[in-house]
């Protein structure tokens, strides 16, 4: 058959990436086997649609075979699309290509200028559906502050009659903590017009986004699958369809533009050391079950923060319970609930503790500190210091029979540092050190120089006590010559028997008044052991009894005794000064 | 007459020096008092600018280092703190205190170095020349000297031959201990003076095998290690550490106790 021939159309030469467009094959023959080379860099969206028409018109049959696809680009760049192949009676026919330039940029949210109706009921031709129908991710605010609650809506602007059939991709929010609304409302239907065009607006979808760090974040792009009912492209079956413009249900993927979210640090200025990390407006409340207890009872703190935002990160806040106190974990409820509204409702923390010993104890007030974005202020409420008197608990039976010791063991704390010295010491000059100092050598000799001093003087005076001996024994001498001086008148006169008898008499004189005895009492027995007592030595007490001896023998027999009387005079005097110097 | 009046002149003069180094000393006092009022409030780095202003003067004390050491430990400088610790050490080598708050700061520097094993007689010579200072070993064997020639002198003076056998004999013996308390004296003296001990105070340095960039790298040290040094160049210093591995550091690097 001559005259076949093959054609390729697309809706739009220049589209972005993923902006749906339609290409079409026609075929005036029936085909089979349709082959489009370079589908494969589309995504195809619908299709492919077949639509036959045969028509005999003057004699002349006329048939058609078009395809239709609705696809959109993966990526950025031209892209030649085509040639399309298909199988005809036999024969393969090939078609013309066409070149599409994919851009980057905006999709679907370009509007058309036109102007034609806001009606509902206008049918827009179909290659503009794109325009027609596109969804949105909107956010009530652009730039937060980290944990400031983002309301995200998804909402589908159509000017067509259509019906969403599912949600595809819930985006994946990252950096996000995001809060879904339980009971959407979906039937929320509202105008919206955009350069001076009317859409109805349906609300997909709205949750709540706290941005958990600071940055650009991005809510990646959202995709809706709907149902439209469109004019159909293809030539009207019947009458009925001649009249109503034939429709078709066709199904089409829309997708939204990414939105970037600026999020901001929390101001340094100000914060609060127990700051962490609320942000939105809130109450605290704070309620002790008991003020008053006996030991081993067990007693409630209640922390009750109220309000609106990121309630859901508010982490249990930090209590400083006397360290005597055992304590449980928090217990934490939450009772939040996400509306439409907003994310509100109160969090609940419970400390049980039990105060072991009985006394009064103090606890601390606790601070909840948040962050007001609507007043870019930080602000921090108090809980009450409470006074807890712990009376002296009953001890329970176990332990009274079990032990009867109630220690326990040390409860080490913490470990630190010690403490500083208050007082200053001796502050002594840098590099000076007492070893090898004057002082030192000073200090180190002058015992050495007092006591060469003492031996010193210690010797003079031994020289001196020796001279005072010698004075003594002089005096001692002189004595002994007064008391022999009537016996040295004797020797003179050569008179041995006065002589003899006057040395005796004044031994015996001497001695008595040395002794302290009379006279009548003396015998040489008793002088001998006196003077032994009075440690004098014996050979002086030999010489004395000897002398003494000596002395009584010549008195009775003068003649007998023999030797110098100059001699025994000498001896005499000699022997009183030895005993004046050896009597102690 | 005039030698009086100048006898009397030098002594005023005498007295007033005197009464200005009181005065001196009294300042210091104050400083110190407001220094660990600082401390006792947390604000240990006006504690520490304090405390350091009172070494400017050139005066010393072991507590004054100690309390430093702690104000340093409190901000986390590690190295200061170890630094001071050691030199109140010197001055008061068995202070309880000292020796907890300097195994505590040791416990935080980065580096666990093995001391090499030493013999025990070393260690015990150690042990007991680091029991007290050099000005406590001086006092000490000025006292045990006065003591044996007190012996000496019952020796002596005593009547009684017992008295005198064991001043004798003692006054030997303590005479004998005298010379070895001072050779102890000395030895800490020295110790002390020609200390070569450092401490590290750069957060991370490597020791090189030569005084130069370019020596090959031996092993790296931390902040608030102890380090001997064995000898010193132009801006490099050849150290010891306590395994007995040696190498070059930058001098400014350290500081020494």
């Amino acid at each position: 058959m001559l005259g076949q021939k093959l054609t390729l159309q697309v809706s739009k030469s220049k589209v972005t990436v993923g902006e749906p467009f339609q290409i079409t094959v026609n075929l005036d023959a029936r085909g089979s086997g349709l082959k489009i080379a370079n589908i494969n860099e589309f995504d195809v969206y619908q299709g492919p649609y077949n639509s036959m028409s045969t028509s005999l018109i003057n004699g002349v049959l006329t048939q058609s075979h078009t395809l239709t696809y609705i696809i959109g680009a993966k990526k950025e760049g031209k892209v030649t699309l085509g040639p399309a192949s298909m199988n005809s009676n036999g024969n393969t026919l090939q078609s013309n290509s066409v070149v599409i330039e994919v851009v980057k940029g905006k999709s679907s949210t370009t509007t058309q200028g036109s102007t034609a109706g806001a009606s509902q009921n206008v049918t827009p031709p179909s290659d503009n559906i794109v325009d027609n129908i596109f969804v949105r991710t909107s956010v009530n605010k652009s730039h937060v502050y980290m944990g400031e609650v983002i309301d995200v809506t998804f909402k589908v602007y159509t000017r067509l009659e259509m019906q969403i059939r599912n949600f595809s991709k819930f985006p994946a929010y990252d950096g996000f903590f995001v809060q879904d609304i339980k009971d959407k409302t979906n039937g929320n239907q509202t105008t919206e017009t955009i350069n001076g065009v009317t859409y109805m607006v349906g609300e997909v979808y709205k949750t709540y986004a706290i941005p958990q760090h600071t940055g650009k974040l991005t809510i990646d792009p959202y995709e809706v699958e709907c149902l439209v009912r469109q004019k159909s492209k293809r030539k009207p079956r019947d009458l009925y369809e001649m009249m109503t413009g034939g429709y078709e249900d066709v199904l089409y993927k829309l997708k939204s533009q990414p939105v970037n979210i600026e999020v901001k640090a929390l101001p340094e200025e100000g914060k609060p050391a127990d700051f962490t990390g609320a942000v939105g407006n809130y109450t605290y409340k704070a309620a002790l079950s008991k003020e008053k207890v006996k030991a081993n009872e067990a007693l409630n703190l209640t922390l009750t923060i109220s309000g609106k935002g990121n309630i859901k990160l508010i982490e249990p806040l930090k209590v400083n319970f006397p360290e005597d106190f055992e304590t449980y974990d928090v217990k934490t409820n939450e009772n939040i609930s996400v509306t439409n509204n907003g994310i509100s409702g109160s969090k609940t923390f419970d400390y049980l503790f039990i105060p072991r010993h009985e006394g009064d104890y103090k606890i601390d007030p606790v601070n909840f500190s948040y962050f007001d974005p609507a007043k870019r202020e930080y602000v921090t409420l108090t809980s009450p210091a409470y006074t807890l008197h712990v009376d002296r608990g009953e001890e329970d039976a176990a332990t009274v029979v079990g032990s009867s010791s109630r220690q326990s063991d040390l409860r080490v704390l913490g470990n630190d540092i010690r403490y500083i010295k208050t007082e200053s010491g001796k502050l002594k000059e840098k590099e000076s050190y007492f070893f090898g100092s004057a002082l030192f050598y000073s200090c180190l000799i002058s015992p050495i120089l007092a006591f060469m001093t003492f031996i010193l003087l210690r010797k003079r005076n031994l020289d001196q006590n020796k001279d005072a001996i010698a004075v003594k024994s002089r005096k001692a001498t002189k004595m002994a010559r007064k008391r022999l001086s009537l016996a040295s008148q004797h020797l003179k006169s050569n008179n041995k028997e006065l002589f003899y008898i006057e040395i005796f008499r004044s031994l015996y004189g001497y001695l008595s008044d040395k002794l302290n005895i009379p006279v009548s009492d003396l015998n040489k027995e008793f002088i001998s052991e006196k003077l032994k007592n009075k440690q004098v030595s014996g050979n002086t007490i030999g010489q004395l009894m000897s002398t003494l001896d000596n002395c009584e023998y010549a008195r009775y027999a003068p003649g007998a005794v023999s030797g110098d009387l100059q001699n025994i005079y000498n001896s005499t005097v000699d022997l009183i000064t030895k005993i004046e110097d050896e009597v102690s | 007459m005039r030698l009086v009046k100048r006898k009397i002149s030098g002594t005023i003069l005498l007295l007033f020096l005197w009464t200005l180094s009181f005065a001196n000393k009294a300042d210091q006092s104050i400083v110190f008092d407001s220094a660990n009022a600082a401390y006792a409030t947390g604000r240990y780095d006006t504690a520490i600018k304090l405390y350091e202003s009172i070494l400017e003067k050139n005066v010393e004390s072991s507590e004054l280092y100690y309390n430093l050491g702690n104000a340093y430990y409190k901000t986390n400088e590690i190295g200061l703190a170890i630094l001071n610790y050691e030199r109140a050490k010197k001055l008061n080598p068995s202070d309880e205190d000292l020796i907890t708050n300097l195994k505590l700061a040791n416990q935080r520097t980065e580096d666990k170095i093995e001391a090499a094993p030493e013999l025990f007689i070393t260690e015990w010579k150690n042990g007991i020349v680091n029991l007290l200072n050099e000005t406590g070993w001086s006092v000490l064997c000025i006292l045990l000297l006065c003591f044996s020639l007190i012996l000496m002198i019952t020796y002596i003076a005593a009547g009684n031959k017992k008295i005198k056998k064991t001043g004798f004999f003692g006054g030997l013996v303590f005479l004998l201990i005298t010379v070895i308390i001072f050779f102890i004296a000395q030895h800490k003296y020295e110790l002390t003076k020609y200390s070569a001990d450092a401490i590290i105070l750069s957060s991370s340095v490597t020791a090189t095998g030569s005084p130069s960039e370019k020596g090959t790298k031996l092993f790296i040290l931390h902040e608030g290690t102890k380090v001997t040094i064995l000898q010193e160049e132009t801006e490099w210093a050849e150290i010891r550490i306590a395994n007995g591995n040696v190498g070059w550091i930058r001098s400014n690097s350290l500081k020494k106790i």
